[in-house]
């Protein structure tokens, strides 16, 4: 009796200890991109009527060989979807670049996309992960075994629409922004996934920006 | 509910059986004159107690987080003064909550800025405290009342997409407690409690000003 309490107390204990970093489950987190705007609070967006929007979105990546620009037919389904927005809120869409210099368009869109490639290596079998902190008698859950190494790689994107305030601006050189949206996360290795992902965040963008009325 | 309370006291009371107490004989003998003192006796209480119980916790007046805990603990130590009804120890706790949100958007005060996600919430709770405990009495059941006052480390982390944000901070912490202890043999017994837990661990990110939660556990004793 008195053995088998003993051993019910080790194992309680041990269970108890277990529990004392609890990590939370990620699993039902979407990989929807997370979407942020900032808007200038002093800007009347009624005061504007007409906006220039290129079909060109460009994309920068931390590869510089690998920076581009995607037109249409890829860039469409994005490009759409702002006009369909801001025409929806009452702003005629230009697409002409020189209507930006000749002050025609009051508001200018500019269409970015960062993508950033992310690689790494994780190691095991050293004490703590670190190469260097060597457990000599190789304790521990599973015991001693060889280190080894594996490497990861990720891609994020973030894709960020801005308006440049061409009707209050002196010169072509120095536009204020007035509304920035910054649409971020992980990207899927699908292209479409990923264009999905792109047209669902511009429309949350919109819709969590009801002051852009003309 | 209130049969059930009445049964429960009934039959703790059919439970308590009087202290642990060791009776010598007399060696006086049974014709000889009577001495002083009819009987001798004497009573060994423990003097010291170790606890180590599980324990869930169900956080109040937060509105960063409100889904309960069950993956806590706490250890405890407690020393009995002269093996009397008034104890003094050290506990450590800890627990971890956490709670998906759906999408929403957050807002700054001014509304300038805005942020549209689902996110993970995580709190991590690390409550260590001196108490001061007095038992009613200390039979084969032990009821008491305690308080401890010390420190809380805290966590809270917000996760979304592949983000994290973390915030780490200490506050003051104080934790009234009542508590209910049965004895298995001299050494080992069951270990209840509840306890409110409140600490002034504030984050101005997070827009936390204090966590407390209702805290019950349960363990096993060991007595010295």
């Amino acid at each position: 009796m008195k053995k088998t309490m003993q051993l019910l107390g080790v194992i309680f204990t041990l269970a108890i200890l277990n529990s004392c970093y609890d990590s939370p489950d990620l699993g039902g987190l979407s990989s929807e991109l997370v979407v942020s705007t900032d808007v200038d609070l002093d800007v009347d967006f009624s005061s504007y009527s007409t906006y220039y929007l290129s079909d060109t979105i460009h994309i920068v990546t931390n590869s510089i060989k690998r920076d581009s620009i995607m037109v249409s037919p890829e860039s469409d389904d994005v490009i759409n979807e702002i006009e369909a927005n801001m025409n929806e809120r009452g702003y005629t869409r230009s697409i002409d670049p020189n209507d930006i210099i000749t002050k025609t368009a009051d508001i200018a869109i500019a269409t970015n996309i960062i993508r950033v490639t992310n690689t790494g290596q994780t190691c095991y079998g050293w004490w703590g992960n670190y190469p260097g902190y060597w457990s000599p008698w190789g304790w521990g859950g599973g015991g001693y075994y060889y280190p080894y190494c594996t490497t990861y790689k990720y891609d994020t994107g973030t894709l960020i629409l801005e308006f440049g305030d061409i009707k209050n601006s002196n010169t072509t050189d120095d536009v204020k922004a007035m509304w920035t949206a910054a649409m971020f996360g992980v990207l899927s290795s699908y292209d479409s996934t990923n264009i999905d992902r792109a047209v669902n965040a511009v429309e949350q963008a919109f819709l969590q920006s009801p002051y852009i009325q003309n | 509910m209130k049969n059930l309370i009445i049964l429960f006291l009934l039959g703790m009371g059919h439970f308590i059986q009087a202290q642990t107490t060791t009776t010598v004989t007399s060696p006086w003998p049974s014709d000889g004159p009577q001495p002083n003192r009819e009987i001798y006796t004497y009573t060994m209480t423990a003097e010291n107690q170790f606890v180590i119980n599980w324990e869930m916790a169900i956080p109040s007046g937060s509105n960063f987080i409100g889904e309960n805990s069950y993956s806590g603990g706490r250890i405890d130590y407690k020393h009995f003064l002269n093996g009397g009804n008034l104890a003094i120890g050290a506990s450590l706790g800890w627990n971890s909550f956490s709670e998906y949100h759906t999408p929403q958007l957050y807002e700054t005060a001014d509304r300038s800025g805005a942020v549209y996600t689902d996110m993970v919430r995580h709190v991590y709770t690390l409550p260590i405290a001196v108490n001061v405990y007095y038992f009613f009495f200390k039979r084969n059941i032990k009821p008491y009342v305690g308080l401890g006052i010390g420190t809380q480390y805290s966590e809270q982390d917000s996760y979304f997409n592949i983000y994290v944000i973390n915030e780490d901070n200490w506050g003051f912490l104080v934790k009234p407690e009542i508590g209910l202890q049965l004895e298995i043999n001299e050494k080992f017994g069951f270990s209840t409690y509840a306890t409110y837990n409140y600490a002034t661990n504030n984050s101005n990110y997070f827009n936390i000003d204090y966590i407390s939660s209702f805290n019950i556990g349960a363990g096993l004793y060991l007595e010295w």
